[in-house]
């Protein structure tokens, strides 16, 4: 289990504009939903790719376990999952397949992949059409099935940007207690999202953008 | 009958059937049968290409409210690989200086020949498939219950076999006059584009194209783009893929699945090297070994180009993140097909025992591409994320 991702003196800047965040610090503990709150544009979504290493910071460190990320990168990535529009999923492939790339990557046995793989379509409602490939699937299909794909591998941080968007009520409650019991069950979870009254009850701990520029 | 030369489909027999006539009387040595395969090959495969090359296009549905000229340089665009390789036939075939005239001419006439017979098809299938046409084949169709393709299909079917037909006796004809005089087949370029354009023309150009286009669209889109088609395909084996080691075995099965379910290129590439190994393996001197090189090559720049796609990059290497991890997942899709390569070179008996010198030459081509595709997927990604 991860106890906590260190993020110290974090910097990054696209070309001339002004620097999205600046020599930011924190810790995100485990056991904790952090929400990343802010306008559109605030530089959330930035933080959340660098966290999950699709974007390389101008300087700075994201320490776990005493490694800097970027020393060892194929370790870390293996504890994150990650929920983002910009995340593209691949568009061929089924939500079985997908999810049983992920867990095979993982060496997760067969059977307890069968397992996995049941309880995640049961919980978000999945039906028949997890065997159609992911290009037929609607918004909040698609939705369902990066949450369903982060989530199947048990990572111990979970990068979530926009994750209740283009869902339905009944998934929006059904995904927050899914959070809920992954808090509890000590991971790391950020949350980027424009949160309601409800969503913003599971936040241990929020960090207002823009930051500090 | 495509609406465009519904009325003038007996300018297109008078042009045809003086060459279909004369086809059959042309005497050919030896070495002009086997440029003649060769030509036939691709007289074969036109017709299919065509409809793969132009359609379906994703988003059609918003296509009628573009302008007729925005739909025609969309479709070139489509077409650049197309032109892209005729360039490279040309290439060879300037090097084999034989065959340079009819590689010139002969695959863009065949082009606008193939346009012709395709377009509107896709009005056409509508009336087959309402039942305003075809009603004999379709009482019989109900008598006997002997067709089981869709009526719908029919129109697409009867061009195919048509325009292959023609597309051989112009490549016989090519190929006959091509050893008289070089204009002769300048003739019969400028005929055919100068009939297509005659009909396009003479069908008010602005008031159709983009109906015609849409509709045919609707029809590929529907025969050719199902997605049951593509879901169909079971994911690549994991068997199959023995000799990768086990630790990328996984990820390199899925991108393979999905760049398979996109384009299976690996067929072309399977089906050309099939018939160097029968033309080999027939008569050793029939063939000439710098062409199969040729031919064996491009169609593996044919399948290394797709690597290129979307699918190759981000998702599933983003979970390894090194440079050296997308250069070797590529490297080792890219040549799966090595041994297939190697009993071609094997079996061409032209290299002055040089196999091995070329096989190492095509292991290089092979990595260089992994390379180049490497960097691609990472700037690609760096543009994407930031």
């Amino acid at each position: 289990m991860a106890d906590s991702l260190l993020v110290k003196q974090l910097s990054k800047q696209y070309g001339m504009a002004p620097p999205i965040f600046k020599d930011f610090s924190y810790e995100f503990k485990g056991g904790t939903i952090t929400g990343l709150i802010g306008q559109n544009g605030s530089g959330k979504s930035t933080l959340m790719k660098v966290l999950g290493m699709l974007s390389r910071p101008d300087s700075g460190q994201i320490i776990i376990n005493q490694t800097n990320v970027w020393e060892k990168p194929e370790q870390y990535l293996r504890e994150i999952g990650i929920v983002a529009d910009w995340f593209q999923l691949p568009e061929t492939l089924s939500f079985e397949e997908l999810l049983d790339w992920q867990m095979e990557e993982k060496g997760i046995p067969l059977d307890e992949q069968r397992i996995i793989k049941k309880e995640l379509k049961v919980e978000f409602n999945f039906d028949n059409r997890s065997e159609q490939i992911i290009r037929t699937y609607s918004s909040g299909m698609r939705k369902k099935t990066a949450i369903c794909a982060a989530l199947c591998t048990n990572p111990k941080i979970l990068l979530f940007d926009e994750p209740f968007q283009a869902l339905d009520a009944e998934t929006r409650e059904i995904l927050a207690n899914r959070l809920k019991s992954e808090k509890e069950a000590g991971k790391i979870v950020l949350l980027a999202s424009h949160f309601n009254h409800d969503e913003t009850n599971l936040l241990s701990d929020a960090i207002n953008f823009p930051l500090n520029r | 009958m495509n609406p465009f030369f519904k009325s003038n489909w007996w300018l297109y027999v008078v042009l045809l059937l003086p060459l279909l006539i004369s086809a059959l009387f042309i005497p050919l040595n030896r070495f002009e049968e086997i440029q003649l395969i060769g030509l036939f090959v691709i007289g074969l495969s036109l017709p299919t290409m065509w409809v793969y090359l132009f359609f379906p296009v994703s988003n059609f549905h918003y296509w009628h409210l573009y302008t007729p000229s925005k739909i025609i340089f969309y479709l070139l665009f489509r077409v650049r690989f197309f032109l892209f390789f005729w360039v490279i036939c040309v290439l060879i075939c300037t090097w084999v200086s034989h065959l340079l005239p009819a590689f010139l001419i002969v695959p863009p006439a065949l082009f606008v020949l193939n346009s012709i017979a395709f377009w509107g098809v896709g009005h056409q299938s509508l009336l087959w498939r309402t039942g305003k046409r075809g009603n004999k084949i379709r009482a019989f169709a109900k008598e006997t219950g002997q067709l089981s393709s869709p009526m719908g299909s029919i129109p697409t079917l009867v061009r195919t076999i048509i325009s292959s037909f023609f597309s051989i006796l112009i490549i016989t004809q090519s190929l006959s006059l091509n050893l008289i005089q070089v204009m002769n087949l300048l003739v019969i370029l400028f005929s055919i584009c100068g009939l297509g354009l005659f009909l396009l023309t003479k069908s008010s150009l602005k008031a159709r194209f983009i109906p015609t286009f849409v509709s045919d669209n609707a029809f590929y889109d529907e025969y050719f783009l199902v997605q049951d088609s593509i879901q169909s395909m079971k994911p690549v084996p994991a068997e199959s893929l023995f000799w990768i080691p086990a630790f990328m075995r996984t990820r390199i099965r899925y991108l393979l699945t999905q760049h398979l379910r996109i384009r299976s290129t690996s067929r072309i590439y399977l089906g050309i090297s099939i018939i160097v190994w029968i033309l080999a393996l027939i008569s050793p001197d029939w063939f000439d070994a710098d062409i199969a090189l040729g031919f064996i090559l491009l169609s593996l720049l044919f399948e290394f180009h797709l690597f290129f796609d979307e699918t190759m990059g981000s998702f599933g290497l983003h979970q390894k993140n090194q440079f050296t991890e997308t250069l070797i997942t590529h490297f080792l899709i890219a040549i799966r097909w090595l041994p297939v390569t190697a009993i071609s070179l094997f079996l061409l008996d032209s290299f002055n025992g040089q196999h091995i010198e070329l096989l190492l030459f095509i292991l290089l081509f092979t990595f260089i591409n992994s390379f180049m595709q490497a960097i691609y997927h990472h700037l690609k990604s760096k543009k994407r994320y930031g």
